[in-house]
């Protein structure tokens, strides 16, 4: 238990010196005054994101490589949290499309694509959770798993051909915006690579715990049955 | 039984059967059909439709056909108790997948030959400027789309909430997919020049879901 104690001591006191950096420290841009600030939510979240469904990804292909539970029970925690995030992402774009944009929604193709995997790992939940027997969701979730990722450049080249209204301040050649804005948007993505391992760490550990208990109420289950047949007689 | 006489089997075997009971044969197209008119009613029966209505309205069609009769083979092979006889063919299980993939194209293009003549006849869209180039089009999205589909069927077979898992995860894996054969389609409808971008991301469909079953069929199967 102290190890997980410090360690979200560790995110708490990030998070905060970040947020102090993001609402306090960090000036307010020309055009859109402080409304920029969402930035450093937005953008870390859409890359948080993508690294869970990366790892998801990796840890589907380690189960169908090894077939060990712990693989498709780490590719199941990392999943559930590019999920969650990939909600704050289109949450926080919808809230800074409004001002900006003048409308909570428009077909973008970033906004658009992202809602894509959004419902392409919604699928993905739903479908472990409507499988029977633990072997069988482990291997089905991971071949799924597997082709959602592959889809992700897919959809990524796709919006690149498509016209987009989606500001591009980072690409190959790097951060297109001041040192000011830069620092705080860094200290953000190390903030948030710390509150997801935060959460996969606890996400995975309660899977743990759950596949525990679910081993031994089968056991409890099996020597129950086998009292009942010793009372019986045998017969 | 070599892989491809088994393949050859198979496919006649699933043409046969399907000939034989007539349900996607007869349902897809009908269902095309009835979507061409409920279209015409929800558009206010249009004099003309521009070439990227028409391309968008078609594949939109194909997508719903294709959604809904996915499942057909799958069903039918759980009716006849075939499952358990495939699973115990002497060859690579891929081979299963590519012999479904095929006759599920045939028929999907049976039924979008049907649909695009009601489209045609019903919606009065400029014919297409390139014909051979539409069609072309038309028979490489119609196995693109049957491919993902028959292995999101395999995926999801042994979900209790297949029938609408299906559509859910089919049509975000098919986005792309689904934006370049409207691209192409209209391409070909106005009489331009083929977008090889476009071209290229259908190439890759066909590429990825050609490759993807080979790799991971089997594991799918795995009792």
């Amino acid at each position: 238990m102290k190890p997980n104690i410090l360690f979200v001591a560790l995110v708490g006191a990030w998070m905060l010196v970040f947020l102090w950096c993001a609402l306090v420290l960090s000036p307010p841009e020309v055009h859109m005054g402080d409304l920029v600030r969402i930035l450093y939510v937005h953008v870390n979240s859409a890359w948080t994101a993508l690294l869970a469904f990366f790892v998801s990804f990796a840890a589907s292909v380690g189960y169908l490589i090894r077939r060990r539970l712990t693989w498709d029970l780490a590719a199941a925690s990392a999943a559930e949290i590019g999920l969650l995030f990939t909600t704050f992402t289109l949450l926080t774009g919808s809230l800074w499309g409004r001002p900006v944009w003048n409308t909570w929604w428009t077909w973008d193709p970033r906004l658009t694509t992202t809602l894509i995997l959004w419902f392409l790992y919604v699928a993905y939940l739903l479908l472990r959770q409507t499988i029977d027997g633990v072997e069988r969701r482990g291997r089905v979730a991971a071949v799924y798993a597997i082709v959602a990722f592959l889809d992700v450049p897919i959809i990524h080249e796709s919006v690149t051909w498509w016209r987009s209204i989606h500001p591009t301040v980072i690409d190959d050649s790097g951060f297109h915006m001041p040192d000011s804005m830069t620092w705080p948007l860094l200290l953000g993505f190390v903030a948030f690579l710390l509150l997801f391992c935060l959460l996969f760490w606890l996400r995975f550990q309660l899977e743990i715990t759950r596949m525990e208990a679910i081993r031994m109420r089968e056991q409890i289950r099996r020597a129950r049955g086998q009292a009942a047949h010793v009372q019986g007689g045998g017969r | 039984m070599t892989a491809v006489r088994v393949y050859a089997w198979l496919v006649a075997s699933d043409v046969r059967q399907e000939l034989r009971r007539a349900r996607v044969v007869v349902s897809a197209p009908v269902l095309g059909v009835l979507l061409v008119l409920l279209l015409g009613l929800a558009l206010g029966a249009p004099d003309r439709l521009s070439a990227d209505w028409s391309a968008g309205l078609l594949w939109m069609m194909v997508f719903f056909m294709n959604a809904v009769t996915a499942r057909q083979t799958h069903t039918r092979d759980g009716e006849l108790g075939a499952r358990d006889a495939l699973q115990m063919l002497p060859v690579d299980r891929s081979v299963i997948f590519y012999a479904r993939w095929t006759t599920a194209t045939l028929f999907l293009w049976w039924a979008q030959a049907v649909t695009i003549g009601a489209f045609f006849l019903f919606l009065h869209p400029s014919p297409p400027g390139r014909p051979l180039g539409f069609i072309a089009v038309q028979a490489m999205g119609g196995a693109c789309m049957s491919g993902i589909s028959g292995l999101l069927v395999t995926v999801f077979a042994s979900s209790v909430l297949r029938e609408v898992l299906l559509p859910l995860a089919l049509f975000p894996l098919a986005v792309p997919l689904f934006l370049a054969l409207t691209r192409l389609s209209a391409a070909m409808l106005a009489g331009n020049p083929w977008p090889s971008v476009w071209l290229d991301v259908v190439l890759g469909y066909l590429i990825l879901f050609g490759a993807l079953p080979w790799l991971v069929y089997e594991t799918l199967l795995e009792v």
